[in-house]
């Protein structure tokens, strides 16, 4: 019977330890096992993003004294998505990211530093390698090597541009692309009309094409390799084709009226255009480039004019006052019949361009007694209006679509200027006496 | 003084009526009986029984010397002569009385002595044997008390022992009990601060903290979903930072992984109980 209860009571005991075992480890099953503390984070910034591109390691004297970093370092503050670092509070000048150390870069303020060195293996070669690496979690994200000549190299640093921003930013950098405008100087009736391609840091300008008559609507070839627009070099409009390269060019359009508003289909083969034809009355037409036909798209007694492609190439965008003021609409190459009003809110809104994911349109919209560009959101017809000028015009996408370039006025100047498609970085490129036209961003070279 | 002569007076004559009674007895008794009795030996064991308890009773008081006739009656001739012989036999008697009495007084001395003596020594015996037992108790008892003393001792100290150990023990406890007490009352503080509005801001601290740290790359769009672990010590400071979780691409992986260590230090807890080195994070863009 004693035993019994000893046995009783032990029992007890035992349950009772396995009683508070189980208390403890419920306890311990009940807080969440890994943290209490649960963050969510919906809104982030979009400061620029602290980073040092150290001076390049050189090539003397086969790199001709280019300042590889110097441009690198440029290009990634004209984003306004970097904000870098000032070369004179460098304290190292490390070229290989074995030989950075992290946790100074880090003090330093610096999310990430790019080191590099441009090596020349052969006479007619120079190479640039260039390491980015995190200074925050110290981690090294990547290396690349970019082949080049003594000519390319400006190209080149463009390319170690592209590089940091796509491994940090994960959207393809547009440093090593091309922007086309039209530069006008001097006054009617002496005046001189330019066709400039330049690096899209507006470096590097070069005029394919001089003329006293207007040069307008510039249009880049989906290869990079033409750009189509209207000349009045004849005293008439026609559309030309030029290969860039070698200046060589065609006169694609000159039929009676007007001949303008030339815009390259996605796969290159097509000009839609506008024409008035012996009417007079402006609309949208498809031009063959391999035969020369015309197929007519639009067929409305109001203005239809400047066509723009959707990137899959199965829709248009135009504009046109067949509601009365100007507004934007769209047709189906399918079915040109079916069109569809795409812009309200405003009594204007001209000259449409799509963003290369083909989800948004930037256009001209009067804004109060201003003329600025705007954004829709294609989807939600959420509008932004990005720029702060007075007279702003001919909004182009950048290739990776983080950017818009358009032309603005500054009293007597005229200039190109950029702006982030989130309307929160504006960057003015450059300014010219008189005037800059219907500046261009052209595609990724392929 | 008077008196006391009278009574001396008296007491003499007394005592002489007294003698001349006692004479007259004997006479008497004599007379009486012819042959004298002779001395019952009874009295030799009276003797004995008186000495069986010598210590107990004292020895009576030393017989009265015999006492002298003093006058003795002129008989006649015969009667002188009897009378003489009478008084021979009387005083032989008498004298052999004497010598019995004596002999008794002397053997009762004797006996009393040597009853005494032996008493005596036997006291004495006794004493020395009370003595030796006294001592050899006293010495057992001093052994005995020794002996209960180191076992007094050795009981005292196991007892202290055993009281320090229990008090060690009691005091572990009471510790241990303190400790599952301010155990318990810090969990229910933070239980308490977990509920509370304090909570909430600390929250909302760390929240703005890394919201402010987090570059958000374009990729990071509605849909794109980050969960990190970060472990952080007193003080604020990020030592360690964990992708749990990441359906963006890289730029985002990176992104808030990098705005994890920008977030270093966090902001203090507006009560110290809310400190805590684990941190979930996840970065959900709303749009």
């Amino acid at each position: 019977m004693n035993r019994t209860s000893n046995h009783w009571q032990a029992a007890r005991s035992r349950a009772f330890a396995a009683a508070c075992l189980a208390a403890v480890l419920g306890l311990c099953v009940g807080t969440p096992a890994r943290a209490d503390l649960q963050i969510l984070i919906t809104k982030g910034v979009t400061d620029p993003i602290p980073i040092a591109i150290v001076p390049f390691a050189r090539a003397v004297p086969a790199d001709g004294g280019f300042d590889v970093a110097a441009v690198v370092q440029h290009d990634l503050d004209s984003s306004g998505r970097f904000r870098t670092m000032q070369r004179k509070d460098m304290l190292t000048s490390p070229s290989s990211a074995n030989d950075v150390q992290v946790a100074d870069w880090k003090a330093a303020g610096n999310d990430y530093v790019a080191v590099g060195r441009v090596t020349a293996p052969s006479a007619s070669e120079l190479d640039i390698d260039c390491d980015l690496i995190n200074s925050q979690t110290g981690a090294r994200i990547a290396s690349q090597k970019f082949v080049a000549n003594s000519s390319s190299l400006r190209n080149a640093a463009h390319l170690v541009s592209d590089f940091i921003y796509e491994k940090i930013l994960g959207v393809r950098g547009a440093f090593a692309t091309r922007i086309a405008y039209v530069a006008v100087q001097g006054q009617p009736p002496s005046q001189r009309f330019q066709l400039i391609v330049a690096d899209a840091d507006s470096e590097n300008p070069k005029v394919i094409l001089e003329s006293a008559q207007p040069i307008m609507s510039p249009n880049w070839s989906p290869d990079e390799q033409y750009l189509a627009y209207v000349s009045f070099e004849n005293r008439l409009s026609g559309v030309y084709v030029q290969k860039v390269h070698t200046g060589e060019r065609q006169l694609v359009s000159a039929r009676v009226g007007v001949n303008g508003a030339p815009a390259y289909s996605p796969d290159g083969k097509h000009l839609a255009l506008t024409l008035s034809g012996t009417g007079g009355n402006l609309d949208i037409w498809l031009l063959d480039l391999s035969n020369q036909a015309l197929t007519r798209l639009t067929d409305d007694p109001a203005v239809d004019t400047e066509p723009a492609w959707s990137p899959d190439g199965k829709s248009l965008y135009f504009t046109s006052d067949r509601a009365g003021g100007p507004q934007i609409f769209k047709l189906d190459i399918g079915q040109p019949k079916r069109v569809e009003r795409i812009t309200f809110g405003s009594s204007y809104n001209a000259r449409a361009r799509v963003s290369p994911d083909g989800k948004k349109i930037a256009f001209v919209t009067r804004d109060g007694n201003n003329y600025r560009i705007a954004v829709q959101d294609l989807a939600s017809g959420t509008v932004s209006v990005l720029s702060r000028g007075a007279l702003d015009e001919s909004p182009s996408f950048a290739p990776n679509g983080a950017e818009i370039i358009y032309a603005g006025r500054d009293g007597a100047l005229g200039t190109l200027q950029t702006v982030s498609v989130d309307g929160l970085v504006t960057q003015r490129l450059r300014s010219e006496q008189g005037e800059v036209r219907e500046p261009v961003w052209g595609p990724f070279p392929r | 003084m008077s008196e006391r002569g009278r009574d001396r007076t008296l007491s003499i004559v007394l005592s002489i009526l007294i003698h001349a009674a006692i004479v007259g007895a004997l006479v008497w008794g004599w007379w009486q009986y012819r042959r004298p009795t002779a001395t019952p030996p009874s009295l030799a064991i009276d003797a004995t029984v008186v000495n069986n308890q010598p210590a107990a009773t004292p020895p009576p008081p030393s017989p009265p010397p015999p006492q002298p006739v003093t006058q003795p009656p002129p008989p006649d001739q015969q009667a002188e002569q009897e009378r003489e012989a009478q008084q021979k036999r009387a005083a032989q008697e008498q004298v052999e009385k004497a010598a019995a009495e004596k002999a008794a007084a002397d053997k009762a001395a004797a006996d009393k002595a040597a009853t005494e003596k032996a008493a005596a020594e036997k006291a004495v015996a006794d004493k020395a044997a009370a003595e030796r037992a006294a001592a050899a108790k006293a010495e057992a008892e001093k052994a005995a008390a020794a002996a209960a003393a180191v076992k007094a001792k050795a009981e005292a100290d196991r007892k202290a022992q055993e009281l320090a150990l229990q008090k060690k023990a009691e005091q572990e406890r009471a510790q241990r009990e303190a400790d599952l007490r301010s155990q318990l009352a810090n969990e229910e503080h933070v239980n308490a601060v977990q509920s509370s509005p304090a909570k909430a801001e600390y929250l909302a601290l760390i929240t703005a903290r890394i919201n402010r740290a987090w570059i958000r790359p374009p990729s990071a769009r509605a849909g794109v979903k980050c969960s990190l672990h970060i472990t952080q010590i007193p003080g604020g400071e990020i030592t360690n930072v964990v992708v749990t979780g990441c359906n963006g691409d890289e730029s985002v992986r990176q992104s808030v992984e990098t705005a994890a260590y920008r977030a270093s230090p966090l902001p203090a807890p507006p009560d110290p109980a809310l400190f805590d080195p684990n941190i979930d994070v996840t970065f959900a863009p709303d749009e």
